[in-house]
Protein backbone atom coordinates (compact mmCIF):
# COMPACT_ATOMS: atom_id res chain seq x y z
CA UNK A 1 0.00 0.00 0.00
CA UNK A 2 2.24 2.49 1.08
CA UNK A 3 5.37 3.25 -1.28
CA UNK A 4 8.54 3.88 0.19
CA UNK A 5 9.51 7.57 -0.18
CA UNK A 6 8.74 9.07 3.51
CA UNK A 7 6.72 12.24 3.69
CA UNK A 8 7.79 13.00 6.95
CA UNK A 9 10.76 11.30 9.40
CA UNK A 10 12.37 11.56 12.57
CA UNK A 11 15.79 10.46 13.10
CA UNK A 12 17.35 10.00 16.46
CA UNK A 13 15.26 12.50 18.59
CA UNK A 14 15.99 12.75 22.18
CA UNK A 15 13.77 15.21 24.03
CA UNK A 16 13.85 16.42 27.70
CA UNK A 17 12.53 18.73 29.88
CA UNK A 18 14.51 21.08 32.66
CA UNK A 19 12.74 20.40 35.61
CA UNK A 20 15.60 22.94 37.43
CA UNK A 21 18.35 22.55 40.05
CA UNK A 22 20.11 20.91 36.72
CA UNK A 23 17.73 18.23 36.86
CA UNK A 24 16.55 16.52 33.63
CA UNK A 25 13.60 14.63 32.78
CA UNK A 26 13.61 12.84 30.09
CA UNK A 27 10.65 12.36 27.76
CA UNK A 28 11.65 10.71 24.61
CA UNK A 29 14.78 8.33 23.21
CA UNK A 30 16.12 7.44 20.42
CA UNK A 31 13.14 8.11 18.27
CA UNK A 32 13.16 6.90 14.91
CA UNK A 33 10.05 7.00 12.42
CA UNK A 34 8.78 7.83 9.07
CA UNK A 35 5.23 8.55 7.48
CA UNK A 36 5.08 7.05 4.43
CA UNK A 37 2.61 8.51 1.70
CA UNK A 38 -0.95 6.66 2.04
CA UNK A 39 -0.58 5.02 5.27
CA UNK A 40 -1.96 5.20 8.96
CA UNK A 41 0.07 5.20 11.21
CA UNK A 42 -0.81 4.61 14.64
CA UNK A 43 1.12 5.21 18.31
CA UNK A 44 -0.10 3.19 20.92
CA UNK A 45 1.47 3.38 24.77
CA UNK A 46 0.45 3.76 28.67
CA UNK A 47 0.27 7.39 29.15
CA UNK A 48 3.25 9.52 29.93
CA UNK A 49 5.38 7.45 27.04
CA UNK A 50 5.69 10.96 25.06
CA UNK A 51 3.12 9.48 22.04
CA UNK A 52 1.89 12.82 21.75
CA UNK A 53 5.07 14.97 22.25
CA UNK A 54 5.77 12.73 19.08
CA UNK A 55 2.96 14.15 17.04
CA UNK A 56 4.00 17.54 18.23
CA UNK A 57 7.47 17.26 17.64
CA UNK A 58 6.06 15.56 13.76
CA UNK A 59 4.18 18.57 13.50
CA UNK A 60 6.54 21.23 14.45
CA UNK A 61 4.81 22.44 17.49
CA UNK A 62 7.45 21.15 19.67
CA UNK A 63 11.04 21.60 18.86
CA UNK A 64 13.43 17.81 19.87
CA UNK A 65 16.00 18.60 21.96
CA UNK A 66 18.42 16.52 19.60
CA UNK A 67 17.75 14.69 16.47
CA UNK A 68 15.78 15.49 13.07
CA UNK A 69 12.99 16.25 11.67
CA UNK A 70 12.52 15.74 7.79
CA UNK A 71 10.22 16.33 5.38
CA UNK A 72 10.41 15.17 1.87
CA UNK A 73 14.05 14.39 2.77
CA UNK A 74 15.07 18.10 3.56
CA UNK A 75 16.11 18.49 7.48
CA UNK A 76 12.87 21.02 8.98
CA UNK A 77 12.46 23.24 12.00
CA UNK A 78 9.52 25.78 12.65
CA UNK A 79 6.11 24.41 11.28
CA UNK A 80 5.95 20.86 9.33
CA UNK A 81 3.82 22.09 5.74
CA UNK A 82 1.26 20.45 4.43
CA UNK A 83 -0.01 18.75 8.54
CA UNK A 84 -3.55 19.37 9.24
CA UNK A 85 -4.27 18.49 13.30
CA UNK A 86 -7.26 17.61 14.87
CA UNK A 87 -6.72 17.75 18.53
CA UNK A 88 -8.32 15.75 21.75
CA UNK A 89 -10.22 18.35 23.56
CA UNK A 90 -11.86 19.93 19.97
CA UNK A 91 -9.88 23.26 20.70
CA UNK A 92 -12.41 25.15 18.26
CA UNK A 93 -13.10 29.14 18.84
CA UNK A 94 -16.13 29.31 21.14
CA UNK A 95 -16.93 32.44 19.88
CA UNK A 96 -16.73 31.36 16.18
CA UNK A 97 -19.19 29.78 14.67
CA UNK A 98 -18.70 26.07 12.68
CA UNK A 99 -18.15 28.53 9.56
CA UNK A 100 -16.25 30.52 10.92
CA UNK A 101 -13.70 28.08 12.99
CA UNK A 102 -13.02 26.49 9.04
CA UNK A 103 -12.55 29.77 7.31
CA UNK A 104 -10.17 30.76 10.03
CA UNK A 105 -7.54 28.46 9.32
CA UNK A 106 -8.18 29.01 5.41
CA UNK A 107 -7.27 32.68 5.51
CA UNK A 108 -4.30 31.75 7.93
CA UNK A 109 -2.87 30.27 4.50
CA UNK A 110 -3.55 32.98 2.29
CA UNK A 111 -6.97 31.79 0.79
CA UNK A 112 -8.86 34.85 -1.04
CA UNK A 113 -11.73 35.44 1.49
CA UNK A 114 -13.86 34.73 -1.76
CA UNK A 115 -12.53 30.83 -2.06
CA UNK A 116 -12.21 30.74 1.72
CA UNK A 117 -16.05 30.74 2.13
CA UNK A 118 -15.84 27.77 -0.61
CA UNK A 119 -13.97 25.37 0.87
CA UNK A 120 -15.01 25.75 4.08
CA UNK A 121 -18.28 25.14 3.04
CA UNK A 122 -17.01 21.85 1.33
CA UNK A 123 -15.54 20.81 4.31
CA UNK A 124 -17.91 20.74 6.23
CA UNK A 125 -20.30 19.16 3.87
CA UNK A 126 -17.62 16.31 3.84
CA UNK A 127 -17.52 15.44 7.51
CA UNK A 128 -21.55 15.80 7.27
CA UNK A 129 -22.38 19.18 9.10
CA UNK A 130 -24.36 21.04 6.26
CA UNK A 131 -26.93 22.57 8.41
CA UNK A 132 -24.53 23.77 10.88
CA UNK A 133 -22.32 26.29 9.55
CA UNK A 134 -23.90 29.47 11.22
CA UNK A 135 -24.27 27.26 14.65
CA UNK A 136 -21.83 28.13 17.48
CA UNK A 137 -19.56 24.70 18.96
CA UNK A 138 -21.32 25.24 22.38
CA UNK A 139 -24.32 23.83 20.69
CA UNK A 140 -23.02 20.76 19.43
CA UNK A 141 -22.50 17.44 21.00
CA UNK A 142 -18.58 15.72 21.07
CA UNK A 143 -19.10 14.30 18.10
CA UNK A 144 -20.37 16.99 16.09
CA UNK A 145 -17.61 19.08 17.54
CA UNK A 146 -14.87 16.60 16.55
CA UNK A 147 -16.44 16.90 12.86
CA UNK A 148 -15.61 20.70 12.90
CA UNK A 149 -12.03 19.89 14.01
CA UNK A 150 -11.72 17.14 11.33
CA UNK A 151 -13.54 19.97 8.76
CA UNK A 152 -10.81 22.45 9.72
CA UNK A 153 -8.12 20.31 9.37
CA UNK A 154 -9.37 18.82 6.17
CA UNK A 155 -10.18 22.42 4.98
CA UNK A 156 -6.47 23.10 4.16
CA UNK A 157 -6.19 20.07 1.50
CA UNK A 158 -3.39 18.40 3.87
CA UNK A 159 -0.35 16.02 3.10
CA UNK A 160 -1.00 14.52 6.10
CA UNK A 161 -3.74 14.59 9.28
CA UNK A 162 -2.18 14.16 12.14
CA UNK A 163 -5.08 13.19 15.18
CA UNK A 164 -3.76 13.02 18.60
CA UNK A 165 -6.54 10.57 20.38
CA UNK A 166 -9.23 12.00 18.79
CA UNK A 167 -12.37 10.42 19.86
CA UNK A 168 -11.48 9.23 23.33
CA UNK A 169 -13.86 12.32 24.58
CA UNK A 170 -16.62 11.28 21.70
CA UNK A 171 -19.37 8.86 22.60
CA UNK A 172 -18.48 4.78 21.57
CA UNK A 173 -20.79 4.73 18.98
CA UNK A 174 -19.92 8.42 17.17
CA UNK A 175 -16.66 7.06 17.34
CA UNK A 176 -17.20 4.20 15.46
CA UNK A 177 -18.53 5.89 12.59
CA UNK A 178 -15.89 8.62 12.82
CA UNK A 179 -13.17 6.41 12.39
CA UNK A 180 -15.02 5.19 9.45
CA UNK A 181 -15.71 7.96 7.74
CA UNK A 182 -11.75 9.26 8.61
CA UNK A 183 -11.15 6.08 6.32
CA UNK A 184 -13.41 6.50 3.23
CA UNK A 185 -11.85 10.54 3.50
CA UNK A 186 -8.55 8.66 3.44
CA UNK A 187 -9.19 5.63 1.04
CA UNK A 188 -9.17 7.75 -2.16
CA UNK A 189 -5.27 7.34 -3.25
CA UNK A 190 -5.97 10.06 -5.36
CA UNK A 191 -6.78 12.99 -3.19
CA UNK A 192 -5.36 14.46 0.24
CA UNK A 193 -4.61 13.46 2.93
CA UNK A 194 -2.40 10.34 2.03
CA UNK A 195 -1.31 9.75 4.72
CA UNK A 196 -2.61 9.80 8.91
CA UNK A 197 -0.70 9.74 11.99
CA UNK A 198 -2.75 9.22 15.12
CA UNK A 199 -2.54 8.45 18.73
CA UNK A 200 -4.35 6.43 20.77
CA UNK A 201 -4.41 4.20 23.69
CA UNK A 202 -7.41 1.82 22.47
CA UNK A 203 -5.94 -1.01 21.05
CA UNK A 204 -8.78 -1.70 19.29
CA UNK A 205 -9.02 1.66 17.50
CA UNK A 206 -5.48 0.89 16.24
CA UNK A 207 -6.09 -2.58 15.00
CA UNK A 208 -8.68 -1.02 12.97
CA UNK A 209 -7.02 1.88 11.50
CA UNK A 210 -3.63 1.37 10.86
CA UNK A 211 -1.37 -0.08 8.72
CA UNK A 212 1.44 0.35 10.98
CA UNK A 213 0.80 0.41 15.01
CA UNK A 214 3.97 2.25 16.67
CA UNK A 215 4.22 1.01 20.43
CA UNK A 216 5.69 3.21 22.57
CA UNK A 217 6.63 1.99 26.16
CA UNK A 218 7.21 4.90 28.83
CA UNK A 219 10.03 6.27 31.04
CA UNK A 220 11.98 7.63 28.79
CA UNK A 221 9.54 6.97 26.01
CA UNK A 222 10.60 4.23 23.57
CA UNK A 223 9.74 2.80 20.44
CA UNK A 224 8.95 -0.96 21.33
CA UNK A 225 7.66 -2.40 18.59
CA UNK A 226 6.40 -1.78 15.48
CA UNK A 227 3.28 -4.05 14.45
CA UNK A 228 2.34 -4.12 10.28
CA UNK A 229 -1.54 -4.64 10.47
CA UNK A 230 -1.98 -6.45 7.42
CA UNK A 231 -5.98 -6.78 7.86
CA UNK A 232 -7.75 -6.19 4.35
CA UNK A 233 -10.04 -3.16 4.98
CA UNK A 234 -12.35 -2.47 5.66
CA UNK A 235 -12.02 -4.40 8.71
CA UNK A 236 -14.92 -6.80 10.37
CA UNK A 237 -13.99 -5.67 14.45
CA UNK A 238 -16.10 -9.31 15.40
CA UNK A 239 -13.04 -11.10 12.99
CA UNK A 240 -11.19 -13.86 14.44
CA UNK A 241 -8.38 -12.01 12.84
CA UNK A 242 -9.11 -9.14 13.77
CA UNK A 243 -9.73 -10.21 17.97
CA UNK A 244 -6.27 -12.10 17.72
CA UNK A 245 -4.51 -8.73 16.27
CA UNK A 246 -5.88 -6.91 19.49
CA UNK A 247 -4.62 -9.75 21.37
CA UNK A 248 -1.35 -9.54 20.30
CA UNK A 249 -1.13 -5.72 20.54
CA UNK A 250 -2.38 -6.00 24.25
CA UNK A 251 0.37 -8.79 24.65
CA UNK A 252 3.42 -6.66 23.65
CA UNK A 253 2.01 -3.16 25.31
CA UNK A 254 2.09 -6.01 28.45
CA UNK A 255 5.17 -7.26 27.96
CA UNK A 256 6.66 -3.47 27.56
CA UNK A 257 4.91 -2.52 30.53
CA UNK A 258 5.17 -5.48 32.74
CA UNK A 259 8.73 -7.47 31.65
CA UNK A 260 8.59 -11.32 32.75
CA UNK A 261 11.74 -11.29 34.72
CA UNK A 262 12.44 -11.48 38.09
CA UNK A 263 12.74 -8.42 39.88
CA UNK A 264 12.84 -9.12 43.48
CA UNK A 265 15.43 -11.19 44.74
CA UNK A 266 18.67 -10.44 43.03
CA UNK A 267 22.14 -11.83 43.17
CA UNK A 268 23.18 -11.44 46.49
CA UNK A 269 26.00 -9.13 46.70
CA UNK A 270 26.12 -7.46 42.81
CA UNK A 271 23.73 -5.12 43.53
CA UNK A 272 24.08 -4.23 46.91
CA UNK A 273 23.40 -0.76 46.76
CA UNK A 274 20.70 -0.80 44.12
CA UNK A 275 17.75 0.22 45.53
CA UNK A 276 14.18 -0.29 43.34
CA UNK A 277 12.22 2.81 42.55
CA UNK A 278 8.97 2.34 43.77
CA UNK A 279 5.70 2.67 41.62
CA UNK A 280 4.09 5.73 42.11
CA UNK A 281 0.66 4.52 43.74
CA UNK A 282 -0.99 4.46 46.39
CA UNK A 283 -1.03 1.69 49.12
CA UNK A 284 -5.13 2.57 48.32
CA UNK A 285 -4.85 1.76 45.02
CA UNK A 286 -2.77 -1.31 45.36
CA UNK A 287 -5.36 -3.19 48.31
CA UNK A 288 -8.33 -2.44 45.57
CA UNK A 289 -6.59 -4.29 43.14
CA UNK A 290 -5.78 -7.43 45.43
CA UNK A 291 -9.85 -7.18 46.43
CA UNK A 292 -10.74 -6.99 42.98
CA UNK A 293 -8.60 -9.75 42.00
CA UNK A 294 -9.99 -11.85 45.24
CA UNK A 295 -13.36 -11.34 43.72
CA UNK A 296 -12.48 -12.42 40.29
CA UNK A 297 -11.58 -15.70 41.72
CA UNK A 298 -7.78 -14.63 42.02
CA UNK A 299 -7.01 -14.45 38.53
CA UNK A 300 -7.88 -11.57 36.02
CA UNK A 301 -6.48 -10.28 32.40
CA UNK A 302 -4.53 -6.66 33.12
CA UNK A 303 -7.05 -4.76 30.37
CA UNK A 304 -9.72 -6.65 31.87
CA UNK A 305 -9.14 -5.06 35.49
CA UNK A 306 -8.81 -1.74 34.03
CA UNK A 307 -11.85 -2.01 32.04
CA UNK A 308 -14.11 -3.47 35.05
CA UNK A 309 -12.73 -0.86 37.50
CA UNK A 310 -13.44 1.89 35.34
CA UNK A 311 -9.78 3.16 36.38
CA UNK A 312 -7.07 4.16 33.65
CA UNK A 313 -4.62 1.48 32.91
CA UNK A 314 -0.95 2.92 33.82
CA UNK A 315 -3.11 3.53 37.36
CA UNK A 316 -3.75 -0.65 37.08
CA UNK A 317 0.10 -0.95 35.40
CA UNK A 318 1.77 1.08 38.57
CA UNK A 319 -0.85 -0.80 41.00
CA UNK A 320 0.10 -4.96 39.85
CA UNK A 321 4.18 -3.33 39.41
CA UNK A 322 3.98 -2.33 43.18
CA UNK A 323 1.84 -5.61 44.49
CA UNK A 324 4.01 -7.82 42.38
CA UNK A 325 7.01 -6.21 44.22
CA UNK A 326 5.26 -6.80 47.47
CA UNK A 327 4.99 -10.27 46.42
CA UNK A 328 1.38 -10.19 46.74
CA UNK A 329 0.75 -10.91 42.39
CA UNK A 330 2.38 -12.71 39.31
CA UNK A 331 1.88 -11.46 36.37
CA UNK A 332 1.93 -14.72 33.78
CA UNK A 333 1.68 -12.79 30.21
CA UNK A 334 -1.15 -10.22 31.00
CA UNK A 335 -2.73 -12.19 33.89
CA UNK A 336 -2.67 -11.15 37.21
CA UNK A 337 -2.69 -14.06 39.43
CA UNK A 338 -2.59 -13.43 43.11
CA UNK A 339 0.05 -15.14 44.86
CA UNK A 340 -0.64 -17.21 48.28
CA UNK A 341 0.45 -14.39 50.73
CA UNK A 342 -2.03 -12.17 48.34
CA UNK A 343 -4.62 -14.35 49.02
CA UNK A 344 -4.27 -13.96 52.97
CA UNK A 345 -3.60 -10.71 52.45
CA UNK A 346 -7.01 -10.21 50.49
CA UNK A 347 -8.97 -12.54 52.78
CA UNK A 348 -7.50 -10.95 56.01
CA UNK A 349 -8.59 -8.32 59.05
CA UNK A 350 -7.70 -5.05 58.56
CA UNK A 351 -4.92 -5.45 61.29
CA UNK A 352 -3.59 -8.85 59.45
CA UNK A 353 -3.32 -7.03 55.91
CA UNK A 354 -1.59 -4.09 57.87
CA UNK A 355 1.00 -6.40 59.64
CA UNK A 356 1.25 -8.38 56.22
CA UNK A 357 2.06 -5.29 54.33
CA UNK A 358 4.23 -4.11 56.90
CA UNK A 359 6.64 -7.49 56.59
CA UNK A 360 6.43 -7.30 52.95
CA UNK A 361 7.69 -3.81 52.62
CA UNK A 362 10.38 -4.21 54.60
CA UNK A 363 11.87 -6.05 52.56
CA UNK A 364 11.97 -3.19 49.71
CA UNK A 365 15.00 -2.06 50.51
CA UNK A 366 14.47 1.82 50.53
CA UNK A 367 12.47 1.17 53.57
CA UNK A 368 15.44 -0.50 55.29
CA UNK A 369 17.41 2.61 54.35
CA UNK A 370 14.76 4.54 55.26
CA UNK A 371 15.00 3.32 58.81
CA UNK A 372 18.65 2.82 59.16
CA UNK A 373 18.81 6.69 58.32
CA UNK A 374 16.22 7.49 60.93
CA UNK A 375 17.98 5.62 63.41
CA UNK A 376 21.43 7.29 62.22
CA UNK A 377 19.51 10.80 62.66
CA UNK A 378 19.09 10.09 66.16
CA UNK A 379 15.40 8.82 65.43
CA UNK A 380 13.90 12.04 63.33
CA UNK A 381 14.76 12.57 59.72
CA UNK A 382 13.54 15.71 58.29
CA UNK A 383 12.05 15.77 55.12
CA UNK A 384 14.14 17.72 53.17
CA UNK A 385 17.11 15.11 54.11
CA UNK A 386 15.56 12.29 53.34
CA UNK A 387 14.63 13.99 49.57
CA UNK A 388 18.14 14.61 49.42
CA UNK A 389 18.81 11.38 50.45
CA UNK A 390 16.35 9.96 47.51
CA UNK A 391 17.46 12.28 45.14
CA UNK A 392 21.38 10.39 45.30
CA UNK A 393 20.46 7.51 45.32
CA UNK A 394 17.60 7.21 42.93
CA UNK A 395 18.77 10.07 40.55
CA UNK A 396 16.14 9.19 37.62
CA UNK A 397 13.03 9.59 40.02
CA UNK A 398 11.14 12.26 41.22
CA UNK A 399 12.15 12.59 44.72
CA UNK A 400 8.58 14.21 46.14
CA UNK A 401 6.15 11.42 44.43
CA UNK A 402 9.05 9.04 46.02
CA UNK A 403 8.69 10.15 49.35
CA UNK A 404 5.11 10.58 49.33
CA UNK A 405 4.72 7.03 47.94
CA UNK A 406 7.21 5.90 50.53
CA UNK A 407 5.41 7.52 53.52
CA UNK A 408 1.87 6.17 52.58
CA UNK A 409 3.04 2.46 51.70
CA UNK A 410 5.21 3.32 55.32
CA UNK A 411 2.01 4.48 57.50
CA UNK A 412 0.23 1.72 56.02
CA UNK A 413 2.57 -0.89 57.45
CA UNK A 414 3.05 0.18 60.24
CA UNK A 415 7.02 1.05 59.55
CA UNK A 416 7.08 4.69 59.55
CA UNK A 417 5.42 7.83 61.61
CA UNK A 418 5.42 11.05 59.59
CA UNK A 419 4.57 14.59 61.15
CA UNK A 420 2.29 16.58 58.65
CA UNK A 421 3.27 19.96 60.15
CA UNK A 422 7.29 19.90 60.85
CA UNK A 423 7.97 17.32 57.92
CA UNK A 424 9.78 14.63 59.79
CA UNK A 425 9.68 11.09 59.60
CA UNK A 426 9.94 8.64 62.25
CA UNK A 427 9.95 4.58 63.52
CA UNK A 428 6.61 3.70 65.20
CA UNK B 1 -3.58 39.81 33.80
CA UNK B 2 -5.57 36.75 34.87
CA UNK B 3 -7.50 37.78 31.33
CA UNK B 4 -4.04 37.19 29.63
CA UNK B 5 -3.33 33.83 31.37
CA UNK B 6 -6.64 32.36 30.96
CA UNK B 7 -6.28 31.90 26.94
CA UNK B 8 -6.79 28.13 27.16
CA UNK B 9 -3.67 26.11 26.05
CA UNK B 10 -4.75 24.11 23.57
CA UNK B 11 -6.34 27.45 21.74
CA UNK B 12 -2.81 28.55 21.71
CA UNK B 13 -1.68 25.44 20.31
CA UNK B 14 -4.35 24.79 17.51
CA UNK B 15 -3.90 28.71 16.71
CA UNK B 16 -0.31 27.90 15.92
CA UNK B 17 -0.70 24.88 14.63
CA UNK B 18 -2.60 25.91 11.49
CA UNK B 19 -0.38 28.81 10.93
CA UNK B 20 -2.23 31.78 12.20
CA UNK B 21 -0.38 35.18 11.95
CA UNK B 22 0.33 37.64 15.13
CA UNK B 23 -2.31 39.99 13.59
CA UNK B 24 -4.99 37.06 13.16
CA UNK B 25 -3.69 35.46 16.53
CA UNK B 26 -4.85 38.77 18.53
CA UNK B 27 -8.21 39.26 16.44
CA UNK B 28 -9.23 35.25 16.51
CA UNK B 29 -8.00 34.54 20.06
CA UNK B 30 -6.48 36.86 22.19
CA UNK B 31 -9.39 39.53 22.38
CA UNK B 32 -11.93 37.35 22.33
CA UNK B 33 -10.48 35.30 25.38
CA UNK B 34 -9.51 38.64 27.29
CA UNK B 35 -12.98 40.02 26.66
CA UNK B 36 -15.34 38.94 29.78
CA UNK B 37 -12.19 40.70 31.68
CA UNK B 38 -11.94 43.56 30.01
CA UNK B 39 -15.91 43.82 30.35
CA UNK B 40 -15.33 43.32 33.84
CA UNK B 41 -12.52 46.25 33.89
CA UNK B 42 -15.02 48.63 31.76
CA UNK B 43 -17.95 47.94 34.63
CA UNK B 44 -15.70 48.94 37.16
CA UNK B 45 -13.76 51.82 35.75
CA UNK B 46 -16.97 52.97 34.47
CA UNK B 47 -18.70 52.90 38.09
CA UNK B 48 -15.41 55.33 39.50
CA UNK B 49 -15.60 57.47 36.64
CA UNK B 50 -19.02 58.69 37.28
CA UNK B 51 -18.21 58.79 41.26
CA UNK B 52 -14.57 60.97 40.00
CA UNK B 53 -16.70 63.60 38.10
CA UNK B 54 -18.28 64.65 41.38
CA UNK B 55 -14.99 65.06 42.43
CA UNK B 56 -12.81 66.41 39.50
CA UNK B 57 -15.47 69.05 38.35
CA UNK B 58 -15.47 71.00 41.36
CA UNK B 59 -12.17 71.55 43.26
CA UNK B 60 -12.06 74.16 45.97
CA UNK B 61 -8.41 75.05 46.42
CA UNK B 62 -7.20 77.59 48.91
CA UNK B 63 -9.93 79.36 48.83
CA UNK B 64 -10.34 79.42 45.12
CA UNK B 65 -13.23 77.39 43.37
CA UNK B 66 -12.21 75.64 40.37
CA UNK B 67 -15.36 74.22 38.28
CA UNK B 68 -16.05 73.14 34.92
CA UNK B 69 -19.41 72.38 33.14
CA UNK B 70 -20.79 69.11 34.07
CA UNK B 71 -23.35 66.90 36.13
CA UNK B 72 -20.24 66.34 38.29
CA UNK B 73 -20.00 69.85 38.80
CA UNK B 74 -23.89 70.81 39.44
CA UNK B 75 -23.68 68.12 42.11
CA UNK B 76 -20.59 69.21 43.89
CA UNK B 77 -22.25 73.05 43.72
CA UNK B 78 -25.49 72.21 44.55
CA UNK B 79 -24.14 70.37 47.23
CA UNK B 80 -21.96 73.26 48.63
CA UNK B 81 -24.63 75.65 48.60
CA UNK B 82 -27.29 73.29 50.37
CA UNK B 83 -29.26 74.31 46.80
CA UNK B 84 -31.64 71.00 47.13
CA UNK B 85 -33.36 70.69 44.47
CA UNK B 86 -30.64 71.60 42.28
CA UNK B 87 -28.97 68.59 43.77
CA UNK B 88 -32.08 66.35 43.59
CA UNK B 89 -32.43 66.58 40.32
CA UNK B 90 -29.06 66.37 39.55
CA UNK B 91 -28.51 63.11 41.39
CA UNK B 92 -31.57 62.03 39.53
CA UNK B 93 -30.67 62.55 36.27
CA UNK B 94 -27.32 60.95 37.09
CA UNK B 95 -28.93 58.20 38.62
CA UNK B 96 -30.95 57.85 35.36
CA UNK B 97 -28.38 57.90 33.00
CA UNK B 98 -26.15 55.05 34.90
CA UNK B 99 -28.99 52.70 35.06
CA UNK B 100 -29.89 53.29 31.23
CA UNK B 101 -25.70 52.82 30.38
CA UNK B 102 -26.22 49.63 32.44
CA UNK B 103 -29.11 48.43 30.62
CA UNK B 104 -27.59 49.63 26.83
CA UNK B 105 -23.71 48.95 27.48
CA UNK B 106 -22.90 46.54 29.97
CA UNK B 107 -25.66 44.37 30.35
CA UNK B 108 -25.71 43.15 26.76
CA UNK B 109 -21.82 43.48 26.53
CA UNK B 110 -21.58 41.51 29.59
CA UNK B 111 -24.31 38.76 28.69
CA UNK B 112 -22.37 38.25 25.35
CA UNK B 113 -19.13 38.10 27.33
CA UNK B 114 -20.35 35.62 29.63
CA UNK B 115 -22.61 33.38 27.04
CA UNK B 116 -20.65 33.39 23.43
CA UNK B 117 -16.82 34.44 24.93
CA UNK B 118 -17.01 32.48 27.86
CA UNK B 119 -13.96 29.78 27.91
CA UNK B 120 -16.25 27.52 30.56
CA UNK B 121 -16.62 24.25 28.43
Amino acid sequence: MANDAPICELRGIQKTYDRGHGKQLRVLEDIDLEIRSNEVVCLIGPSGCGKSTILRICAGLIEATSGEVRYHGQPLSGLTPGVGMVFQGFALFPWMTVLTNVETVLLARGTPQADAGTRARHAIRMVGLEGFERAYPRELSGGMKQRVGMARALCVDPEMLFMDEPFSQVDALTAESLRAEVLDIWDDAERNPSSILMVSHDSKEVAYMADRIVVLSANPGRIRTVIENRLPRPRDMRSPEFLRLVDHIHDVITSAELPDVLVTAPAPGLSEDVIEPLPQVRSGDIVALLDHLEAQGGTAEIFQIATQTHTPFDLIVRAVKAAEMLDFVDTPKRLVVLTPLGQRFAAGSVDERKRIWGEQAIQLKLFRVTRDLIELHGGELSRDELLQEIGARLPMEDPEATLDTLVVWGRFGGLLTYNDDGGALSIP
Amino acid sequence: MAGASSVPSDLREAAKSFGLGRWQRTRALYLPAILPFLVTGWVTAAGGAWNATIVAEYVTHRGQILTTFGLGATVSEAAAHADFHTLAAAVLLMSVLVVTFNRLVWRPLYHLAETRYSLAK
